[in-house]
């Protein structure tokens, strides 16, 4: 059977602010992309187009216009912010074209115009969250970049520490792409939080971690014992960014880190070692745009042709087994199925696994199904002909 | 003063008075992912909507262009909040969002972004509205009142010579031993003279 050439987009930004992670996540689809190619199972050729916004909002704005409305290009991988997937979103909905979106994110959405390989709230904040109020203490200090990534994990997160009875020390938000820390950084050390909870992004983040850490060790605070600070983003490449003295004892919560042990992603290691040496270890932005990459290959297989409607049926509850494990398309929402774990860091730039759920965890993007405040719960109306 | 914010609408009713085409899908799909129970009633199908349906809801979603009005049978619409479904805006059409005080509304073509706001600002606005309306009948209350507490005041400054300031005090304590507002106490004052009054004829000094 000839294969059908198709172009899909890819928009990561692999310069600006958060580079770190778009190049990870670039590596990640290049690589799915080579074996979905290879594979000979996929009616189409995937040929990516890959363009990089360099972390500035107008351009993904310019970049999914030119893709969607000029190229006819269906599906774009792309995105990392939320403020970026919301800013391109109006644009697939006008052309009915699918974004594949590769990251965590803050949840409160479900577009029929994306399907979200990345964790949901349920999936990252709220383990976290009862991990560090049971080993840590129920005090934080919460710092973030001041966007919607930050807002809602840290509403989460002091919802669930004030249900606790436990208090937020301080709550401060940088600009994305601020690197001048020193006056939180001094009020945290004051402060002495139990944990630090850092949304904070990129650039950013290690600076904040590489000057947390000289702060205590100057006034002799062993800092990640007595002050860790946890996030729900911090992968293994930010790890070396950061630098050998300051990358160790972060919390993180994942799906996915490197030092997960089995033979899918093993073979994922080895294949990434052998393709891209110079970028160091995986991670789960590697893995998440990995994945998504891998269902829109099985998705095109099954529909047969590259339409929203057609591939979009097909790619709701495919399952597939990947480097972290089972990973499924929930059928309703299109988040997935998948097991939240949480890792700390090493000097060495990899993550010990301290926590892993037992199996994989439906995805709740509105965080539905959470204990919390909600109106009187009721029973479904019984017995009628036009209740749905 | 300060309300908490309702988040989380699991388990809620809602009602969509709307026609089964496109939109009206999307608005019931959307609901239930949001882990709304939905019942669902076509206004283009004639008849009213059944009591069940109609009393056992927490929110009324209905499509503005038809109203909703007339369906319910004659009887008053139920005390919850409505979010009007709009598709065209006209002044006509509008006014009836207006007057149904709808808390909160979509336009069409229906999408899943959108109805978490409109259910998250319809049920809290209609909490605080409902919080308003207690205020507004507690004070209502208190204004018709004042003829008693008045007319209490100077009988209790006759009988016992006291000061207006002092007479007040007395029934504020009074009220608070048998735990029941100053107004209260004052109409049973007044009314239980006035019976007497009418009993036994003006008394006497």
């Amino acid at each position: 059977m000839a294969r059908r050439p198709l172009k899909i987009g890819i928009m990561l930004s692999t310069t600006g602010p958060y580079a770190t992670v778009g190049r990870a996540m670039l590596a990640g689809a290049q690589l799915a992309i080579d074996e979905v190619n290879d594979g000979g199972e996929c009616p189409f050729e995937l040929q990516p187009r890959i363009v990089n916004p360099g972390g500035q909002l107008a351009s993904y704005l310019a970049i999914a216009r030119s893709m969607l409305a000029e190229e006819g290009i269906l599906h774009v991988l792309g995105c990392y912010t939320s403020s970026s997937r919301k800013e391109v979103l109006p644009l697939f909905e006008k052309h009915d074209g699918l974004l594949w979106y590769p990251s965590h994110y803050e949840g409160f959405e479900t577009s029929d115009n994306v399907i979200y390989t990345g964790a949901a709230p349920n999936q990252h904040v709220i383990p976290l969250a009862r991990h560090l109020l049971a080993h840590h203490g129920a005090s934080a200090f919460l710092v973030g970049s001041n966007y919607i990534w930050g807002w809602e994990n840290n509403r989460i997160m002091r919802e669930l520490l004030h249900g606790e009875g436990g208090r937020v020390l301080g709550e401060r938000y940088l600009p994305v792409g601020e690197t001048d820390l020193g006056d939180i950084v001094e009020q945290i050390v004051e402060a002495r939080p139990a944990f630090v909870f850092n949304t904070l992004i990129g650039t950013s983040s290690y600076a904040f971690l590489r000057e947390l850490r000289a702060a205590a060790t100057a006034l002799g605070i062993d800092q990640p014992r007595v002050m860790p600070v946890a996030s729900c983003s911090l992968a293994e490449p930010e790890l070396a960014e950061i630098g050998r003295e300051s990358a160790d004892g972060h919390l993180s919560s994942s799906v996915y880190f490197a030092s997960i042990d089995t033979p899918a992603n093993r073979r994922f290691v080895a294949a990434w070692r052998r393709r891209f040496p110079e970028l160091g270890t995986t991670s789960a932005d590697a893995e998440t745009a990995y994945i998504a990459i891998h269902f829109l290959g099985r998705a095109l297989r099954l529909a047969g042709e590259p339409g929203l409607d057609a591939v979009r049926e097909a790619a709701a509850g495919l399952s597939l087994v990947a480097p972290q494990g089972r990973v499924t398309i929930d059928a309703e929402n299109r988040h997935c199925h998948m097991r939240p774990r949480i890792g700390r860091s090493t000097a060495e730039g990899e993550f010990e696994l301290i926590y892993a759920a037992p199996e994989p965890v439906r995805p709740d993007p509105y965080l539905v199904w959470q204990d919390g405040a909600s109106v009187p719960g009721r029973s479904p109306w019984p017995g009628l002909r036009v209740v749905s | 003063m300060k309300q908490p914010v309702i988040q989380n609408f699991r388990g809620a009713r809602a009602l969509v008075v709307h026609g089964m085409d496109a939109n009206g899908e999307a608005l019931a799909r959307t609901l239930r992912r949001l882990g709304l129970f939905v019942g669902r009633f076509d206004p283009g199908a004639g008849g009213s909507i059944p009591a069940e349906l109609a009393q056992g809801c927490d929110i009324i979603f209905y499509d503005a262009d038809q109203g909703i009005g007339a369906l319910f049978g004659g009887d008053p619409l139920p005390d919850v909040p409505s979010v009007a479904v709009i598709g065209t805006e006209a002044p006509s059409r509008l006014a009836r969002v207006v007057r149904q005080r709808s808390a909160s509304y979509l336009l069409k073509p229906i999408r899943s972004s959108g109805v978490f706001t409109a259910l998250f600002i319809a049920f809290n606005e209609f909490e605080v509205r409902r919080a308003e309306a207690r205020r507004r009948e507690t004070l209502e209350a208190r204004v018709q009142s004042r003829r008693f507490v008045v007319k209490a005041i100077l009988r209790l400054m006759e009988r016992e010579g006291l000061s207006e300031e002092g007479a007040f005090k007395e029934l504020r304590k009074e009220g608070m031993r048998r735990r029941i507002t100053v107004e209260a106490l004052c109409r049973e004052i007044i009314a239980a003279e006035e019976a007497a009054v009418a009993r036994d004829g003006i008394p006497t000094a």
